[in-house]
């Protein structure tokens, strides 16, 4: 199906339009039905494309007054600028202690993001806003989180959330019972891939929730918040996620490895040997 | 069990970090990933993004900074005895208010005196409707009710009941009936500055005269019906019901005029035209956002709103956003003098200004639940009332609340 222009989209949706333009306020701002219109279609462009029969949905998931007010600062209206700042500008400096936590260094990435929003460009005679790529998808709160973690991703150095664990070889020793280093060493080569194995073959939905909650040590609740579940649902959904993969593993291990139920039960009896060899070097960051 | 499966979330964790990607030239845009924790994709969006968010790690640690970032926005839980705003109230939660209801207008009923002999037989010159109604001029009752304008005057107000009528307020304001104005906009019409709730109302009180009626009968009202006989009101609810047809007077003739006449006739003098904002009650009622209200006062006319918004008119009839400090929603302010003011709001939100206004400090309280009404008598006193009918006061500027006990 052709993409619509935005004239197209223009007329079609007009009365739709005109009801969020009323109701975004962006008049106050001196902010036209068509600019309006405009970055809304921006907004929703590519999901239309996609799905053109959604545009209508794409349009009520627009949050209008935080688009109109974006609208309006990025167009420099100055009443625009001084309603933004007296309600996000303490959001900004509260972002950035909780993504610094320096309370200097924070100040100094919040107000260069001010800037930025501004559109202070002494070189350019044209001012041009951050403003200019919010569209009104988000909330202008998690936009600006969002931008400003973003920022200082790039700006300044990047913050692992790994933390490299010591190079310590007396802990890859073997505990007293094993049966052997040999054995103990192939039962972790086995594991290892099994793992991996079945991690790769997963759907990315629950992928990302492994991840979500082992990679990015997100709690039940945060995870429960990207999918509008309560955190019983997810703490449910991760157990039945670890038993469908252990059986999965288990399945690998005796299909693809070849090991007994004595050898599997080895293999995933963590205590009696030196996982912590594979763990160290898998943990590292790359 | 457990350990191990400790041990295998390790090792899951490990395998995981070791698949992702460092980034992609496919992540999604800031916006997208913005909408993405704010749940405002469609399904299809969604599920397109998963793929890429699963492989992904730099997009996945900008999600999980993001949940944790407004996470830490959230406001602590705490005990708030009625539901949040915006929760819709199911129709049989209504059903246990309904008797309790009827028994609070039953009671207060009694208490104005429509069932009270006492108080029938004489008429308090406060409740005479004025003879001719005149925009321009100021009827007796809101003479009256007049707030003195210097803290001097004030301290000669008798005494203060302001737990009663803060009550009532409420009552008032959960009372079934057509869209009133603000019940802070209509309160300041009585007395921008009453101590406690309308201290002045019961101010030196004329023998028989009934303050609280006339806040309820002012805040019961229905719209103003057409031109009566204004000589001779039959019973006392018409001469209730006349003076709230009153309009209130020019910003000029009393300090303590409506806000939204106030406001506009404030801006029209100077030339200049005022923010047109709504004014609607129901910011008090349950379930309903705040809305801005507007209060004349000895600092000059004043306005809360959302996200901490507290602006000032200025004389050319714009508003000037001052800055708060914080970005819970605002739902009343008053100045005591010209230099010392309170705002109040969301979740124990609470303000004071030393310097007319210009910078605004937090003040502890020792609630967490939503101050819907504050009222200031002096540099150092104010009261407080909460979403669920407390009052708190303090009499040292803030450091220190109590609730007033009953007189």
């Amino acid at each position: 199906m052709a993409s619509q222009t935005f004239d197209e989209f223009f007329v079609q949706h007009r009365t739709r339009l005109e009801a969020l333009y009323r109701a975004s306020g962006a008049a106050r701002w001196s902010v036209s039905l068509e600019d309006f219109a405009r970055v809304a279609w921006q907004g929703i462009l590519r999901a239309a494309t996609a799905e053109p029969g959604q545009i209508p949905q794409l349009l009520g998931t627009l949050r209008v007054e935080d688009l109109g007010l974006a609208l309006g600062c990025a167009q420099g209206n100055e009443r625009a600028w001084d309603t933004f700042c007296s309600a996000y500008r303490e959001v900004l400096y509260e972002a950035a202690r909780g993504i610094v936590h320096e309370e200097a260094q924070a100040r100094e990435l919040a107000d260069s993001l001010l800037t930025e929003l501004y559109g202070v460009d002494s070189s350019e005679a044209v001012r041009s806003s951050r403003f200019t790529y919010f569209h009104g998808r988000s909330s202008l709160k998690t936009w600006l989180r969002a931008v400003l973690y973003q920022k200082f991703v790039n700006e300044y150095r990047r913050q692992s959330r790994l933390v490299p664990l010591p190079d310590n070889p007396d802990d890859t020793s073997t505990t007293p019972g094993s049966v052997s280093e040999k054995d103990d060493r192939r039962y972790d080569a086995c594991l290892s891939e099994a793992v991996e194995g079945c991690l790769r073959n997963l759907p990315p939905a629950e992928k990302l929730l492994l991840s979500y909650y082992y990679v990015q040590q997100l709690t039940l609740k945060q995870i429960g918040r990207l999918s509008g579940e309560h955190e019983a649902t997810i703490s449910r959904h991760l157990e039945a996620l670890r038993k469908k993969l252990r059986k999965r593993i288990e399945g690998y291990l005796r299909s693809e490895k070849k090991l007994s139920a004595y050898e599997i039960d080895r293999c995933l009896d963590f205590d009696s040997r030196g996982v912590t060899v594979e763990l160290d070097r898998a943990l590292k960051p790359e | 069990m457990k350990k191990d499966s400790k041990e295998l979330g390790k090792l899951i964790a490990g395998k995981l970090r070791a698949q992702l990607q460092a980034e992609g030239p496919d992540c999604p845009g800031v916006e997208t990933l913005a909408a993405y924790v704010d749940q405002t994709l469609t399904r299809g969006e969604r599920e397109s993004l998963q793929p890429h968010l699963a492989l992904c790690a730099r997009c996945q640690e900008q999600v999980g900074e993001l949940l944790r970032l407004s996470e830490a926005e959230e406001p602590a839980k705490v005990l708030v005895l009625g539901p949040a705003p915006g929760r819709r109230i199911t129709w049989f939660r209504w059903a246990w208010a309904a008797p309790a209801l009827v028994a609070l207008v039953v009671a207060g009923l009694w208490y104005t005196g429509e069932f009270h002999p006492l108080l029938k037989q004489q008429e308090p010159t406060v409740l005479q409707a004025p003879p001719a109604p005149e925009p321009s001029k100021a009827p007796e009752e809101f003479k009256y009710a007049q707030a003195p304008t210097s803290p001097a005057g004030r301290k000669e107000v008798g005494k203060v009941q302001p737990e009663k009528k803060a009550r009532q307020d409420v009552i008032s304001a959960l009372a079934p009936g057509p869209p009133k104005p603000s019940v802070a906009y209509a309160r300041r019409a009585q007395g921008a500055t009453a101590t406690g709730a309308t201290a002045e109302n019961f101010a030196a009180p004329a023998p028989g005269a009934i303050a609280p009626p006339s806040e309820r009968a002012r805040l019961l009202a229905p719209a103003p019906p057409p031109a009566r006989d204004q000589s001779a009101p039959a019973t006392q609810e018409d001469r209730l019901a006349a003076r709230a047809e009153v309009p209130p007077p020019a910003a000029e003739a009393t300090p303590q005029a409506t806000r939204e006449k106030a406001g506009q006739q404030a801006t029209a003098a100077v030339g200049g035209t005022a923010s047109k904002e709504p004014e609607t009650l129901g910011f008090l009622t349950r379930g309903v956002a705040a809305k801005k209200a507007i209060a004349p006062s000895p600092a000059g006319h004043w306005r809360v709103g959302r996200h901490g918004l507290i602006q000032k008119a200025e004389a050319n009839g714009n508003w000037v956003t001052q800055a708060s400090g914080v970005n819970a929603d605002l739902f009343d302010i008053t100045f005591a003098t010209p230099s010392v003011g309170w705002a109040v709001g969301q979740a124990g939100a609470l303000l004071r200004t030393i310097d007319g206004g210009k910078t605004w400090n937090k003040v502890p309280i020792p609630t967490r639940a939503d101050l819907i009404l504050v009222t200031a008598s002096g540099d150092l006193t104010a009261q407080v009332v909460t979403r669920d009918g407390q009052t708190l006061a303090t009499t040292d500027g803030g450091k220190s609340w109590n609730t007033p006990s009953h007189d």
